[in-house]
Formats: C-alpha cells, structure tokens, sequence
C-alpha cells in the first residue's frame, strides 16, 4: 500500500539525503521515495545541494602527503578480497608473514630534526580494522598514536608488543581508545632497524604473549 | 524531475574519466591511481579536514581512503565517483568521529548509488570553483548551521536540533528549505 504524500514526507525525503535520520526513519522515507515523484524530486534536489556541500569543503591537502600516498599504494599489493593468512596459521607463523608484508608496505618518514614518524597500517587479514595512526620516535622514546580505534568490551585492553627482526614479541604498556577512538602508548626507543610493532586486543592487565592476532602494526625502517 | 538526467546521455566529465580510471586502478596502474589522486585528494582532505577539524587526522583518513581504493578497486560499482567518494570520506571520517561507538569495519564503500542527478555530477566536476562555494556561503546562517551540523558533524536532525536548542519543527523546516535553497543557487552558479 502506497504511503500518502505529506509535507513532514518531504521534510523527511530532504533529511534523508542529508544522512540526518536514524534507521527507521530513513527506510520509511526510502519507501514513500520511491513510490511519490514529488518527495523524489525533493531528494534528488537535496541529494544535490549535498553534494555541493562536500564539493564545497575541498581543500588542498599539505603537498608531501601526496608523496606518502602514492608510495603507500606502490607497495602496497592489490587483493580482490580480504587474505586471511590469520585464519590459515598459528599466530607465530603468521607474524612472521605479517612482518614481511609490512616491511613492504611504503612507511614514510617525516625528516626533521627532532623526530621521525612511520605510518601504523590494518594488517592484512584484519578485515574489520579501520585504525590507522602514526609510530613517532622523539625524544628516546617511541610513542604509538592511533586513530580510529573501537570501543572494546569490558575487560579487554589495546597492547602494544615490539618484535625485533627475528625475536618474539614482547609484551609493551596496554591502552584503551578514548571517546574519540584515539590511543596512544609510549615505548622504549633504539629499536634495530625492521622492528616491528603491532597491537592486539588483550584481557585488561595485559599479557605476557599475544592471545589474539595482531589487527594493526608498523614497521621501523 | 529537475536536475535529472539519464546516466546514459553524459559520456562527458569527470564521471566517465574517472571510471575508466577506476577500470585502471583495478588493472595495477599506478600512474592512474596517481591521477585519481590529484583529482579529487582535496575533496577527500576537504571533507575529512571539516568534518575532524584536525590537520593530521584528516591526512590520514585520506591516505586510508585512497589506499582502500587501491586495494580495492571493485568496491566502486559505478555512478559518479566523486559523489561515492565524498560519501566514502564522510563515513571514515565521522567513524573516526564517533569512535565511541562500537563500528568495527573498514571504510564504509556505499554500492547504493542514489538516483541519477546531472547537477551532483556537474557540482563534483566543478568543485574547485569558487561558484559552488558561493552558493553555500549564500544561505541563510541558519540554515547553513542546520545543514552543516548534521552533515559534517553526523548529526541527526534531532541532535542537531539539541545542539542549536531550536524546536525540531524549526529544524526540519530549516535544513529542508536551506537545501533547496542551495540546489536553486548551484543550478544557477555551475553551467549546464
């Protein structure tokens, strides 16, 4: 049954181009969309001014990203689906897989006199992983920013571990993302050159060795 | 329907450049990543930047952008690439907004592709003009801050409602007409 043409419709048609109605209310619009012209025309022409919006936000991003980008992607390898070499071997096995692809991952430096940074990657595999962030060596220290973290279940912490070119990994401060999804952890500096530094989800308090896979890591290169 | 054109009818612009570059991508070519990139890395930058206020923040919700559509190429099933990848950027980066929330997955890669809208296509194309910025510059302060609330903040219309301490009436009625309004001045500010 079709729904009626209304004026709180078109309100809700222009609202739902804007991605400013919950779940319920957006599947009502989308329906009555599709069945009135009017209200569609409304969420055609919203759906444009939108766009205007975002078009209008460009900024030029700082020209050296560009550089950091495009050498990510150089290294990076294509895949036509997540590749699950977690699923497929035990956690040591597949670190040592995890480091190698990392060590070919682009990570970018940023010269300075102070200070210099590498990029922190989802691991292949880690296919729910939206977190990214930044390794920063300063000051004798490392210290590990990210971004874009999810909120964990009671009980569970962010640990950090460095495992130097063949060593085993070893246990660094754990750290919960704030509300913002941002976390950070500071460890030790000096790391050989290759080292690398990944984070898993571990029971609060820590571990001594990893109990899950890594879903984020950086290589020090 | 005004602004409504047939996808078929627009073998020009950006839209079908940037799909045969996709098409590019998808085969391993860097140098089509590369333009991809120098196309549209301020509108992902822009957009990021607006929406986390954060230089660095949004430098990497770019880098993860891109580097997603490199890996993954496929996940754009067509239409107007600069829509999708706006849409794209906005989701990453108000992930990275409201991480408090758990939302464990990746960028979110919409597939659903909204009708098909000439003006949105032309609007993307001419991103850099200083028309399109005009036209959102031209609203009303009211309208635009209901408007701006809810799209680069993430907002329903019922916290933005909240957050500027108007009647949800006001609101609706506000945001509905400022895009309109909107719609009405890029018809007039980007050439057909």
């Amino acid at each position: 049954m079709k729904t009626a043409h209304t004026d709180e419709m078109l309100e809700l048609a222009s609202l739902c181009a804007l991605d400013a109605l919950n779940r319920d209310e957006r599947a009502t619009a989308l329906v009555h969309i599709r069945e009135c012209s009017v209200c569609a025309d409304e969420y055609a022409a919203a759906l444009a001014a939108t766009g205007g919006l975002a078009a209008a936000a460009a900024e030029q991003p700082p020209a050296a990203l560009r550089a950091r980008v495009l050498g990510a992607a150089t290294a990076r390898s294509q895949t036509s689906a997540p590749v699950s070499i977690f699923r497929r071997k035990r956690f040591y096995a597949a670190i040592v897989a995890v480091a190698a692809a990392i060590a070919a991952l682009i990570i970018f430096g940023t010269p300075s006199n102070r200070e210099q940074s590498w990029a922190i990657q989802c691991l292949p595999g880690a296919t729910a992983c939206s977190a990214s962030g930044r390794v920063i060596a300063a000051d004798g220290v490392l210290r590990l920013e990210a971004i874009g973290l999810s909120a964990l279940p009671p009980g569970k912490v962010y640990q950090a571990w460095i495992i130097q070119p063949g060593g085993k990994p070893v246990p660094e401060p754990t750290f919960e993302a704030d509300a913002r999804g941002h976390g950070a952890a500071t460890l030790p500096g000096g790391q050989p050159k290759g080292t690398l530094l990944a984070v898993t989800v571990e029971p609060a308090g820590g571990s001594k060795a990893p109990t899950t896979k890594p879903f984020i890591a950086a290589t020090l290169n | 329907m005004p602004g409504r054109r047939s996808r078929s009818s627009e073998p020009h612009g950006m839209a079908v450049d940037d799909t045969q570059l996709v098409k590019r991508v998808a085969a391993g070519e860097h140098d089509a990543f590369a333009a991809l990139y120098d196309r549209h890395a301020a509108l992902v930058y822009g957009i990021a930047r607006r929406v986390l206020d954060n230089q660095q923040q949004a430098e990497d919700i770019t880098q993860s952008v891109f580097l997603q559509i490199w890996s993954r190429p496929q996940m754009f099933a067509g239409g107007n690439f600069a829509a999708w990848l706006a849409r794209v950027t906005r989701n990453a980066a108000l992930d990275v907004l409201r991480s408090a929330a758990v939302r464990k997955r990746e960028p979110e890669m919409p597939t659903e592709m909204p009708s098909e809208i000439a003006l949105e296509d032309q609007v993307f194309e001419q991103f850099r003009s200083a028309a399109v910025k005009g036209a959102v510059a031209s609203l009303p302060d009211d309208q635009r801050q209901a408007i701006e609330c809810a799209y680069f903040g993430g907002l329903s219309y019922r916290e933005v409602a909240e957050r500027l301490n108007a009647p949800l009436g006001t609101v609706k009625s506000r945001i509905r007409i400022g895009l309109r309004r909107l719609f009405e001045s890029l018809h007039q500010a980007v050439p057909s």
